[in-house]
């Protein structure tokens, strides 16, 4: 039976017990279990006689006894023979209604006759026709044909080659007897159409689950729907002509065959492969018995009986398998909903890992550059606010410093602090801008002191792109040529030149920075070879070209070179300006990559 | 012009920077010392009890930031030249003074002689400036106007918006500003432009109180966009 949720809670006995009952309901229904009359005889016993020429009430101890049900065989060299089958019943008195003739599971048909009397008749064999009935007949019986005592029922027939059956023979009253007929009839033709109708569904889902998925199993579940659409096609045409005879019985044969070869190893396939050899051996076991049963013509049209249980088998068996279809279906779908939802929280986790990874990596970024501001701040302060204070505290413990001289060295302090502020404060650091910023803060020493400042910038252009960490250590060197011009030179006018000139690779430049003074140069002698020599090592170290030429009484040029390129700086500034989004970026990646629904497969 | 003083108020929580302001306004006669305080409170009293020209302000009180005082007293008293004070002269102090109502500002460690001129300066109706300022109040400008993105300088996404209706200054004054920040001096500007030192002052002080006013309204406009205001 097909399992269901409640009955596979059910114990193994109470599950037993339910099959039992189905199968006796089935038996039931076949009219094999006794009805409520009693009255309806069954005839037993026949006599044989080689001649449809018998009289209808032939004597008793002629013709060759036979007992119902019974099967018999006629070779092909035989051709048509006739034949009256005899036999008979006894009735106490003549019945008041009317009664029946039920012939369950003749393969011939023929003539039947009661008491001489013609009661029925189905279409025999002839030599242009073949039959091969598998469905009841029920005749009426008028009471005026009956008589009390021994009354005779004759059934004339011919047949010819092949194998043939008469199953059973019942007289009674009209009405239990209609009943049997009916439900004798629902098993043999109905059903029967039922499992064509089943049998053509199930090949051709199995057919177009296997155009699909190119499976095992499926091409064999619609082969052996298709051979059992075959035999159960064979079996519903009844009527044929008489060429027909040979295909029609090895389509019934080869059908039932085919489908039970077919259908076990599709059984194997599924849950106990066995290598192709011993499939095709099976396939050849089947294939010989099922031809030496028909060859010695043993095999049965089978008897309604039988009939029931056979053409039950296949339905049942598709819709077993059908059934077991339907819950690999679910199995499938549930396993592929889960595997759906496991991915999506394996997809779900890798965000938050992603997403976790990249603010750390951020953080760690930011950090970094955090780092690298402090460094900057405190190279400049070394190189710059920190020197002036030192040489300002040389100064004063050296003595000779008044209040006022004191105050301006402060001052100086004091300015190049700002200068360091300017230039470090600013979110994008600019050369052109703390080039002018120096300008602005060094023009009043200049004039406090009497010194003329010329600063000529006409062709440097508004912004020029340095890397940040270059911006204040040029700066400091281009302001301490400044002060030495403006404190040791004694000179009396000063010029500053700057230009920015394009470079050989597009978006790059040099800057060149040109210190001029007309005073009385540099001497020779240590602390000036030490402070030139320092101006020389910070030019190196942010890779500017420096060059001083310096002649005593003749006034000194200190000239820099620098190489700016249009980009420098972009990349840094990332760093500190707007914020990574992380939540963006993880919606780029899962759009560009969607996850597929399909899990399972 | 008035031939009456100029009156000043300082407002300074350091006594030494205080007395030593007092003691420049007070040793200058055309000028005239009106009141001192040190604290938020005081001044606020200060503020509402005297008639003055000029409030000279450091930003830094021990009760609170200068930056209130300088807006409600540039909003009541329009007529009144503000003057921060400010150590170091950078873009944070500077122009968000300058925002809220400034219209100069002079160093604290600035001379006698720097401190008497700034305050002539802007009773003459113009106001000081340095290249950091400069560039300073570009940036401002073009991150009101929430100019996309960052270029190396403000320099060159204000001047490509100067024909906008959203940039509240002329083109002109953008370009005062441009030369400022590159470090040229005020004679130099005159020369390129055609005008005199003084315009350029008087330039500078016009850009600072449309900055003022900008950033006013702007806080008018959001007020008026939640509903607070009713026009």
């Amino acid at each position: 039976m097909i399992p269901s949720p409640s009955s596979r809670r059910a114990s193994r006995p109470a599950r037993l017990r339910r099959i039992a009952i189905a199968f006796v309901a089935l038996f039931a229904a076949t009219g094999w279990l006794p009805t409520a009359s009693a009255e309806p005889q069954a005839i037993h016993r026949i006599r044989w006689f080689f001649s449809d020429a018998v009289p209808g009430r032939a004597a008793p101890g002629t013709g060759i006894p036979f007992t119902l049900p019974m099967h018999w065989t006629s070779g092909a060299q035989s051709g048509l023979r006739a034949v009256s089958m005899q036999g008979g019943f006894i009735l106490t008195q003549v019945p008041t209604g009317t009664w029946a003739v039920l012939i369950s599971g003749s393969s011939e048909g023929g003539t039947v006759f009661v008491n001489g009397h013609f009661v029925g008749a189905v279409p025999a064999e002839t030599a242009m026709r073949h039959v091969a009935w598998h469905r009841p007949w029920l005749f009426a019986v008028a009471p005026s044909d009956l008589i009390a005592g021994d009354n005779q029922l004759q059934i004339r027939t011919r047949y010819g080659p092949g194998a043939h059956a008469l199953a059973g023979i019942t007289v009674g009253p009209l009405d239990p007897l209609w009943d049997r007929y009916t439900r004798a009839e629902f098993f043999a033709t109905t059903w029967s159409w039922i499992g064509a109708a089943t049998a053509l569904f199930a090949a051709v889902v199995a057919f177009t689950i296997w155009t699909q998925r190119r499976d095992k199993v499926s091409p064999l579940l619609a082969l052996a729907s298709g051979f059992w659409l075959v035999h159960a096609a064979a079996r519903l045409i009844e009527v044929m002509p008489a060429s027909a005879q040979a295909a029609a019985e090895a389509a019934y044969a080869g059908g039932y065959a085919g489908f039970l070869a077919v259908a076990a190893i599709a059984l194997l396939r599924w849950r106990h492969p066995v290598p192709r050899r011993v499939e095709w051996e099976l396939v050849a076991a089947v294939a010989a018995g099922t031809g030496l049963l028909w060859f010695e013509n043993l095999l049965d049209f089978p008897s309604i009986g039988d009939a029931a249980l056979v053409n039950l088998a296949a339905p049942i068996a598709l819709g077993a398998w059908a059934a077991v279809a339907i819950r690999s279906f679910v199995q499938s779908a549930h396993d592929a909903e889960s595997a759906k939802e496991d991915l999506e929280n394996r997809v779900r986790e890798r965000e938050q890992l992603l997403k976790r990874n990249y603010e750390r990596l951020r953080e760690s970024e930011r950090l970094q550059a955090q780092s690298h501001e402090r460094q900057r701040i405190m190279q400049d302060m070394h190189d710059g606010l920190g020197s002036q204070l030192m040489s300002s505290l040389m100064l004063v413990e050296r003595g000779g410093v008044s209040p006022d001289q004191f105050a301006q060295i402060l001052r100086e302090s004091i300015d190049d602090m700002r200068l360091a502020i300017d230039a470090l404060a600013a979110e994008d650091v600019d050369m052109a801008a703390a080039l002018g910023n120096l300008r602005f803060r060094m023009e009043p020493r200049f004039r406090a002191a009497g010194v003329a400042l010329s600063w000529d910038a006409r062709t440097l252009p508004a912004e020029i792109p340095l890397h940040p960490d270059m911006v204040l250590p040029l700066l400091r060197i281009v302001q301490e040529a400044l002060t030495n011009a403006l404190k040791h030179s004694h000179a009396r006018a000063v010029r500053v030149t700057l230009a920015a000139t394009p470079g050989e690779k597009p978006d790059t430049g040099w800057l060149d920075i040109r210190v001029t003074d007309n005073g009385q140069g540099i001497a020779p002698d240590r602390n000036a070879g030490r402070g030139l020599l320092n101006m020389r090592n910070r030019a190196q170290k942010i890779g500017a070209q420096l060059r001083i030429d310096t002649e005593p009484g003749r006034g000194t040029t200190i000239a820099l070179r620098m190489r700016f390129e249009k980009d420098a700086t972009a990349g840094l500034r990332m760093r500190t300006t707007a914020p990574l989004n992380t939540q963006a970026i993880i919606e780029q990646v899962r759009r560009a990559n969607p996850p597929t629904g399909s899990g399972a497969s | 012009m008035s031939t009456d003083p100029i009156s000043i108020i300082i407002i300074e929580d350091e006594p030494e920077f205080r007395r030593r302001f007092a003691q420049i306004i007070e040793s200058e006669p055309t000028m005239r010392l009106a009141g001192v305080a040190a604290n938020k409170r005081d001044a606020q009293a200060l503020i509402d009890r005297e008639h003055f020209d000029v409030m000279l302000i450091d930003l830094g009180l021990p009760d609170g930031t200068g930056i209130d005082l300088i807006r409600s007293v540039s909003q009541k008293k329009p007529d009144v030249d503000i003057m921060v004070v400010t150590v170091f002269g950078d873009e944070q102090h500077v122009v968000s003074s300058i925002e809220a109502g400034a219209t100069g500002y002079i160093l604290k460690d600035s001379t006698p002689a720097d401190v008497i001129s700034c305050i002539r300066l802007l009773r003459a109706g113009g106001s000081p400036v340095s290249p950091v300022v400069a560039r300073s109040v570009l940036r401002a400008i073009r991150s009101r106007m929430g100019a996309a993105g960052s270029s190396v300088g403000a320099v060159g996404a204000v001047s490509r918006a100067s024909n906008t209706e959203s940039n509240p200054l002329s083109g002109r004054e953008t370009e005062i500003l441009q030369l400022l920040a590159k470090g040229m001096s005020f004679n130099e500007i005159g020369e390129i432009l055609g005008i005199s030192p003084h315009t350029v002052t008087a330039h500078i002080k016009k850009i600072y109180r449309k900055l003022a006013v900008h950033s006013r309204g702007e806080a008018v406009y959001e007020a008026s966009q939640m509903g607070l205001l009713r026009s």
